[in-house]
């Protein structure tokens, strides 16, 4: 009880770090150039992106703390391990986005009051910015093949007919925009590294993790279709599809991520646009956990 | 072939619906409402574990067919099979 207070209390603290951070630190100048905008309407427009990304935050933790709370519960059954990584697992992932982006602002401040910081800081950012999402997608896919271990019999997976071909393509594609990125010249940010070094610490991991993550998705399915409970399912049912969209969204986001330099040439619309639909999203992800985690708690309650 | 207890035919039905936490389900409903060891259900508890069991499902789910459903399931438990017309005749 007391290790949960606290990380509910840490996991506060980050979000709150993070709001005084943005809302208090001066703006990029180069923001301000480049989308013609003075410092007020800079701290209102960031406004308008850290109210729902804190709401999203919360989500997540209230989330999490849910499915913590169901996995204490049946801690003694034979779910019970596969259930505890799980929600570890969801933990990391909530955790994620208040430490990525305190993290990040922290980079953003420093480079605002020395650019000659921003190689660094770009460097830094990469690599802190994959360990969380890799610990939480590595750790929910362990949890999801402990899950699909307790069942008896197993019907046989059968994939779509493209799925090869589509992770092959996919991987090949986000590799090529990777390595075609501009480096730090006319304004571009890029990764400040050789592109084997890129490819060996940024890309190949992340196409692991990513990979790791759709498998562990897919197993919840899985599980979902060979178990039994016509009850049990729906509530499965809401877990699983909660913890599909957090997961394609962590790939997805962290996709935006490390390609922002091409996303950095679109208008600020786009962006904007891109971000509320990605919070949105989350959002309705950790509360499908939140709710499915609820109800099966339920049932072994009454 | 010797015949399933009550108590694990109680269980198969309750799996129907709640999956994994069908047996841990059926367990709690025993020990609280009959104060019994759940192993040794005998027909004669059936109408008084229904309607407890009724009472929780209710919480479970909106879905008054699956309630009814598990239900007349369990109680049908205690009901002796009735012997064939063929038999009979």
């Amino acid at each position: 009880m007391k290790r949960n207070k606290l990380t509910i209390y840490f996991f506060l603290a980050l979000t709150l770090l993070y709001v005084a951070i943005v809302m208090f630190s001066p703006a990029d100048p180069s923001a301000t150039a480049k989308y013609h905008i003075d410092q007020s309407q800079i701290r209102l427009l960031t406004l308008t992106i850290v109210v729902p990304l804190v709401v999203i935050w919360l989500t997540a933790l209230y989330g999490s703390v849910r499915i913590h709370d169901y996995s204490k519960v049946i801690k003694d059954t034979k779910e019970g391990i596969a259930f505890k990584l799980v929600s570890r697992g969801l933990l990391f992932i909530a955790f994620s986005l208040p430490a990525n982006a305190v993290f990040g602002a922290v980079l953003s401040y420093f480079t605002v009051k020395n650019p000659n910081f921003q190689s660094t800081a770009t460097i830094l950012r990469n690599y802190f910015n994959i360990i969380l999402p890799a610990a939480g997608l590595l750790t929910i896919n362990k949890g999801a093949s402990a899950l699909i271990s307790t069942l008896r019999k197993i019907r046989p997976v059968t994939w779509p007919p493209l799925t090869l071909p589509g992770i092959i393509i996919a991987s090949s594609v986000y590799t090529w925009l990777i390595t075609t990125r501009p480096f730090s010249a006319a304004g571009d940010t890029g990764y400040y590294l050789p592109n084997w070094i890129i490819l060996a610490t940024l890309s190949i991991p992340y196409l692991y993790i990513w990979c790791r993550g759709i498998l562990a998705a897919v197993k919840f399915f899985v599980y979902k279709q060979n178990i039994r409970g016509v009850i049990y399912k729906k509530s499965l049912g809401l877990l699983a599809t909660g913890i599909a969209t957090i997961i394609i969204l962590s790939v997805a986001s962290q996709i935006l991520i490390t390609l922002s330099a091409r996303l950095n040439r679109l208008n600020l619309t786009p962006i904007l646009i891109l971000v509320y639909v990605l919070v949105a999203l989350n959002a309705l992800g950790f509360g499908l956990v939140a709710r499915g985690a609820k109800k099966l708690k339920l049932i072994e309650e009454v | 072939m010797a015949q399933d207890s009550i108590y694990t035919q109680a269980v198969e039905i309750s799996e129907e619906y709640l999956g994994p936490a069908g047996e841990r389900f059926l367990r709690r409903q025993i020990d609280t409402h009959l104060g019994i060891v759940p192993e040794s259900l005998k027909k004669n508890h059936l109408p008084k574990l229904t309607k407890w069991t009724e009472l929780a499902f209710a919480l479970l789910t909106n879905d008054y067919h699956e309630v009814s459903s598990y239900t007349s399931n369990l109680l049908s438990l205690g009901v002796s099979k009735p012997v064939s017309d063929e038999k009979t005749r």
